[in-house]
Parts: C-alpha cells; structure tokens; sequence
C-alpha cells in the first residue's frame, strides 16, 4: 500500500511573517509615538496665579508649548508647572534657560503685554546655554528685571513714595536700571530699595554718585523769586523713578551691595555734573 | 491521516497568537484616542482611561473597562498559549476545551472599545469646540483582538483528544 511521502520544508512555514512583519511595525510605531514625543519640563513659579492647563509657552512670541498641569508643591510654597515641549523645540530646555510668566502691565505712563489680556498669560522662555534640563525655576520678573544682573546698590530713602519694583532708574533721563525690591530697614527708620544697574551702566555709579527720587512733582513757591516747578520726564513724572548724578571728580567704582542715601531731591549744581566716564 | 494532518495547523494558531501578543505592547502603551477640548488635545491610552474614570467617581465603571479592556486580552492570550502549549501531553482535555470555547465565545465582545473609540470619534464632531480623534493605540488594539480570534479559529481542539500523539509532533 502506498502510503503518502511526507516532505518537510527547511524553510518555516511563511505565516511567521505575520509575527515578524506585526513587530517592525510594532516596533516603529511605539519608537515613532513614544521617543518622538514632547520634551516634559517642569517649572517651578513661586505664584502661579493666570496659569492653566493650556497655556502656550512661547518664544519670540511664537508659541513652542503648552502647560499639562499645575501642581503645588509639598511645602506649599510653590507651584510647578508640567509643561510639554514642542520637540522642535526641545534646544530651549538648556541649563541656563529662562522661563518667567507675561502678563499685562497697565499704567498711566503706558500698558505692555496687552495681548495677555485678551489671550490670557503665558510663559515666555529665553534659551540658554548647558545641558539639557528637565527642571527649571522660574522667574517671578521678566529677566530684564533680575536682580541677579548688573550691578546692585542699596538706596536708604525715608519714604518710599511711588518707587515700585520694576519702575526705572535714569542718568539723564537714559534709563540704566531698574528698581528691584525694598523693605523697611532694622529698626523700621528707614525704606531700603535695591537699585540695579544694568552691567554696561555700572561704572557710572561711583562711591561719591548722588541718587535723588524724581517721580513727582516739586513746587518752589516763594514770596521774591515766584513759582518754581521742577520736573524730570513726563513718564517719570507719571511712573516714579530714581536719578543719579556723579560728580566731576568722580569717585572710585562702586561696590556690589554699596549703600547710598536717597534724596527728596536734586540739589541744583548736580544737574551741572558732567563727569566724562571712560566705556572701557 | 486527517489526525496527523491536524497538528500542522499549530504553526499557524502561534504565529498569529505571537503576532497578537506583538500588538497587545502598543495597544496598552499608545493613545487609543485624543479629546480635543477647545484647541487642546489630552491623548489618553487605556490606563489613563480608566484611571480618569477611577477619579470622576465612577469606580464600578472603571473596574468593568480595566477588566474588559485589559485584563481580557491578555488573559485571552495567556489560556491560549497555554492550550496550544499543552496540546501533545494533553491530559485534561475537557477542561482545556472549555477553556477555549470561553476564550472563543469572549472574542466576539472584544472589540466593544474599537467600537466606543469609533462611535466617539463620529459622534463628537463639534469642530473647535470638542472633537475626538482615534489614536494609533486603538488601531494595534483592534489588530490584537483580530489576531487572537484568527489564532483561536486557526485552532481545532479536536487535536486537544488525540491520545498518545505519535511523537510526531512539528511544534
């Protein structure tokens, strides 16, 4: 009796394409979705306030970005914010990267940032240099504003009058700096701001440079010399301020942390002080 | 000679089983949809699913989906491998056999997540506002579920009988 010649092939049979083929393209598709994905950051803010989910982290006002969630941290002391980056996008994320929230300055003297009153606030970045990072800490004032920039001087005024944090500091009428925070002294005598220059202006401040508070107005009213108004820029004016003026024979460089005195006002012959300041 | 022709079939039945199993990775890694609320799309993958039906306070609910949409499959998958890995020492095959008309019966229901993503997606269709786009999770779901019911079909259990196989056995 015939019985059937049973052959085996060397080769497997062709279904074991089926595995084969289901994981490359298994395999392709988690790479693609998984390792392809945004770039996950966290930002730490010490306010959080007008952020949510959504909102855009932009750079050069184009949106690279957006926050996943907002979670409070355990000391309560802070907020993070989870926030995915575009991969394109992923250069930003650099150990010297900034990341600080824009939102609407408005004022008598001008209004900045007014989109974010309509689209909302949003987290600005400004790339920095280093490795890669995941974790940042966030900036409460735009980085123009950062203490940590230039050069820093204590001012001991009595009064603090209408010199906020972020409003200007001029050498005739150039803006050179910035006002950063102020509190009251030991003891409660006196208000202590901190004035920041901006690094190329440094060496304008000298250890005999005299700053005066020129927000306001000063009305001279005298019975033989009549009415005498003073005034610096109307924006001045508006905003608040602080000038200084150094003296022809101007002093050594001042110290990081030097304090000054801070005048009422200008005495007359410091407006004529034209020391010739050599920019290295 | 049809019993001998029988355990050819099992290449087969594991090919497509391992193929299943393949796909059950990106199934339960991958967004099987994304919920775009008002511009901003929050993808979601089986767990997160769950897990956000856990915290909206519907525990009854999340735990019928965790069962049904994950721990199904890959027990599917599990009692398969197990059947066809026993076939040629089998020694008890009337529970074997009932164990793979389960898993055959349970086959025609597993597509209902398939069938929710795709409702989903045509249904909430409100432009900008709310819109719900399948993800390619979904896609190696469905792959999954077909294959496991081609490999479960690809098997006979009639070969779960055969007493004393004559060691002819092709794996």
């Amino acid at each position: 009796m015939d019985s059937p010649e049973v052959k085996h092939s060397r080769w497997p049979s062709p279904i074991w394409l089926v595995p084969l083929v289901s994981l490359l393209v298994a395999g392709w598709l988690l790479y693609d979705q998984l390792l392809q994905r945004d770039v996950q950051i966290e930002i730490t803010f010490d306010n959080g306030a007008g952020i949510k989910p959504g909102v855009d982290l932009r750079y050069r006002g184009v949106p690279v970005g957006s926050v996943d969630k907002i979670v409070l941290s355990d000391d309560l002391n802070h907020v993070t914010v989870h926030a995915s980056l575009n991969r394109d996008a992923e250069k930003l994320a650099r150990e010297k990267s900034r990341f600080w929230i824009v939102e609407p300055e408005l004022g008598i003297a001008g209004a900045r940032n007014l989109d974010t009153l309509v689209s909302g606030k949003y987290i600005a970045v400004s790339p920095g240099e280093g490795e890669p990072v995941k974790e940042f800490d966030g900036l409460e004032t735009p980085p123009e504003q950062q203490p940590n920039l230039g050069l820093r001087v204590t001012l001991v005024a009595k009064q603090l009058g209408s010199l906020k944090k972020g409003r200007h500091i001029y050498y005739r009428d150039v803006q050179v700096g910035t006002i950063g925070e102020s509190e009251l002294s030991q003891g409660g005598r006196f208000v202590e701001v901190q004035a920041i220059i901006e690094p190329k202006y440094t060496r304008l401040v000298r250890s005999n440079t005299r700053f005066w508070n020129s927000s306001g107005l000063s009305v001279d009213v005298g019975l033989f010399k009549g009415a005498q108004i003073q005034a610096s820029s109307l924006e001045n004016l508006l905003r608040g301020g602080i000038s200084f003026a150094t003296p022809t024979e101007a002093g050594p460089l001042a110290k990081e942390g030097e304090r000054f005195d801070l005048y009422s006002q200008p005495e007359d012959d410091w407006h004529e002080w034209a020391p010739i300041m050599k920019w290295k | 000679m049809a019993t001998k022709a029988t355990p050819g079939h099992r290449p087969l039945a594991w090919a497509l089983l391992i193929a299943a199993v393949v796909w059950l990775v990106p199934a339960n890694l991958l967004p099987i949809m994304t919920v775009i609320e008002t511009g901003k799309g929050t993808a979601s993958t089986i767990a997160d699913g769950i897990w956000q039906l856990f915290e909206a306070g519907m525990p009854a609910i999340a735990i019928i989906v965790f069962i049904a949409s994950l721990l199904v499959p890959f027990f599917k998958v599990l009692v398969l491998a197990v059947i066809y890995w026993r076939v040629p020492h089998e020694t008890n095959p009337r529970t074997s056999t009932r164990a793979y008309r389960l898993v055959y019966w349970i086959g025609r229901w597993s597509m209902l997540d398939v069938f929710v993503v795709a409702l989903l997606a045509a249904v909430v269709e409100f432009g900008n506002l709310a819109r719900v786009e399948p993800g390619p999770g979904i896609l190696a779901f469905a792959l999954a579920v077909v294959l496991t019911m081609l490999s479960a079909h690809a098997f006979s259990p009639q070969q779960l009988w055969i007493q004393n196989p004559d060691g002819a056995d092709h794996g």
